[in-house]
């Protein structure tokens, strides 16, 4: 009875969300994981630039191209029908309709396609042509508009630079600055070597220490990946 | 032909090692019942007056892991402790009924997962009717395209308290900027070298490079997640004590950074 009844908990536990949503994808990609970072770091030797697992990482690289290209044709197709179910169940109201999110970005992604249908697809002259055009007028546009934006609110926001830190920022920055504006640099050279100096020495060692421990922190969260003990993925949905 | 480690790469590889051991070794002790404590970030308690803020102002909480949260290359981590925080942001949103929004990134491949946390999170207190699909945004696949859509939005709507830890190019800031003029508190950071200066600049509580990990592990709430961060910090400390050694015998004229030296092994 007991063995019974251990056998049916094996079979539970095998058909349980946790164990097909977590554990299974969890171990595949942990195998696989092992393999690329097997192959970074073991070779036939200097001569050699493939190492014997090379082969093998690049078949799985190609086939990850394939199946995130079907997740992506799935998502884009998820995503119209997502819009066009609100459009057609009139959640947007009749008079927005013509410039609700769903109508213009629906609307957008079959003129594009249009245009992108051409024997030479993303190639073609005209897609081109297209894209460069809106695409670079508006990317001009905005470029110019957010430069302006970012600098207004970064120049508000110093007015209160107090603390030692910001302080050193602010001097740094503006040293920086000096840096890539000729007419400053050419009066007065020495800026342009202060402003060197600022970005040669402090700022590639803070650069490096920084990196550092960003890498520490990935190798902390992708440990904890490995093992199933990062919650940051969907927890509820899958016990 | 036999095989062996890459010339140049042994170093690297031992110092992985090391790393790995030390982690596994602080979520082991974690598991046996030895959790280490984290100190409180100012950042993170602020999330919490944030949302209470937007209650009684009545304007929505945005939240979101970066317009960069991928969930593979290098900003994978970053993204997956990003929703840490958004989780945390997202729970005391629904339990404190602040309206949430969400910005997916431009790519849309986490896209799904803020989703389901989202979705899960309502469930999960009680408050299925909180999701709402629509306050999950997405706005295209350009970055133009995310910080313009995420300003209308906030324009639009209102916003109370910006949340953006994980990935961030500089589109955050753009969006910081329009939560800022709205009259927002906006707690944002990233482990992105080259956007510290920006986030100390347009955020009321900027999370500095590794940060965004010590914030996510509390927003977590695991003790074991919260243990795995202190293995991390002896790998620094080991690193901090390398450098200084291998400085001092640089200096000694020992092969230590040079070309093939010691650390290039």
């Amino acid at each position: 009875m007991s063995q019974k009844s251990e056998e049916l908990s094996l079979v539970s536990k095998m058909m349980s969300r946790r164990f097909y949503q977590r554990t299974v994808p969890l171990f595949i990609v942990s195998v696989l994981t092992g393999i690329f970072i097997a192959d970074y770091f073991a070779g036939y030797g200097p001569a050699f630039k493939e190492g014997p697992l090379t082969p093998l990482t690049k078949e799985l690289t190609t086939w990850g191209t394939i199946i995130s290209l079907f997740i992506l044709l799935f998502a884009n197709v998820a995503m119209l029908m997502m819009h066009f179910r609100t459009l057609v169940r009139g959640r947007v109201h009749r008079k927005e309709m013509f410039r609700s999110v769903s109508f213009v970005g629906s609307a957008a992604f079959f003129v594009i396609l249009a245009f992108a249908s051409g024997p030479k697809l993303t190639s073609g002259d005209l897609y081109l042509l297209v894209w460069v055009a809106v695409y670079g007028t508006m990317g001009l546009g905005i470029a110019i508009g957010h430069h302006t934006f970012f600098t207004w609110h970064a120049m508000k926001r110093l007015r209160g630079a107090a603390s030692p830190d910001t302080i050193a920022l602010l001097v740094s920055t503006i040293l920086s600055l000096f840096l890539y504006t000729t007419a400053v640099t050419a009066v007065t050279p020495h800026f342009d070597a202060a402003a060197n100096w600022i970005k040669g020495i402090p700022n590639t060692a803070s650069q490096r220490a920084a990196l550092a421990a960003a890498a520490v922190g990935g190798i902390i969260l992708g440990v904890r990946a490995l093992v199933g003990r990062e919650p940051g993925l969907i927890e509820a949905e899958v016990t | 032909m036999s095989i062996a480690v890459y010339p140049g790469k042994i170093s690297a590889l031992v110092f992985l090692i090391v790393a790995m051991a030390m982690v596994l070794y602080y979520l082991w002790s974690a598991l046996q019942g030895k959790p280490q404590p984290l100190r409180s970030l100012p950042a993170v308690d602020a999330i919490s007056d944030g949302v209470d803020r937007a209650v009684e102002e009545g304007k929505p909480v945005y939240v979101g892991a970066g317009d960069l949260a991928y969930l593979s290359g290098m900003y994978a981590p970053m993204t997956i402790n990003g929703m840490n925080i958004l989780r945390y942001t997202a729970r005391l949103c629904v339990q404190k009924g602040a309206r949430i929004m969400l910005p997916s990134p431009y790519n849309p491949e986490a896209m799904p997962l803020i989703d389901g946390i989202y979705r899960e999170v309502c469930v999960s207190e009680g408050k299925p009717e909180a999701y709402g699909r629509e306050n999950v945004r997405y706005y295209g696949n350009r970055e133009m395209s995310w910080y313009v859509g995420v300003i209308s939005d906030i324009l639009g709507t209102g916003c109370s308290l910006l949340v953006l830890v994980g990935a961030l190019s500089s589109a955050g800031i753009y969006a910081a900027g329009a939560a800022l003029d709205d009259g927002a508190m906006v707690i944002a950071g990233t482990p992105r070298y080259a956007h510290q200066a920006s986030w100390a600049a347009m955020a009321d509580y900027p999370l500095f490079c590794e940060d965004i990990y010590g914030a996510g592990a509390l927003c977590s709430g695991d003790p074991v997640v919260a243990s795995s961060q202190v293995g991390g910090d002896l790998v620094k400390l080991i690193m901090i004590g390398m450098t200084i050694v291998f400085a001092i015998l640089a200096i000694a004229g020992l092969p230590v950074a040079t070309k093939g030296g010691w650390l290039f092994q």
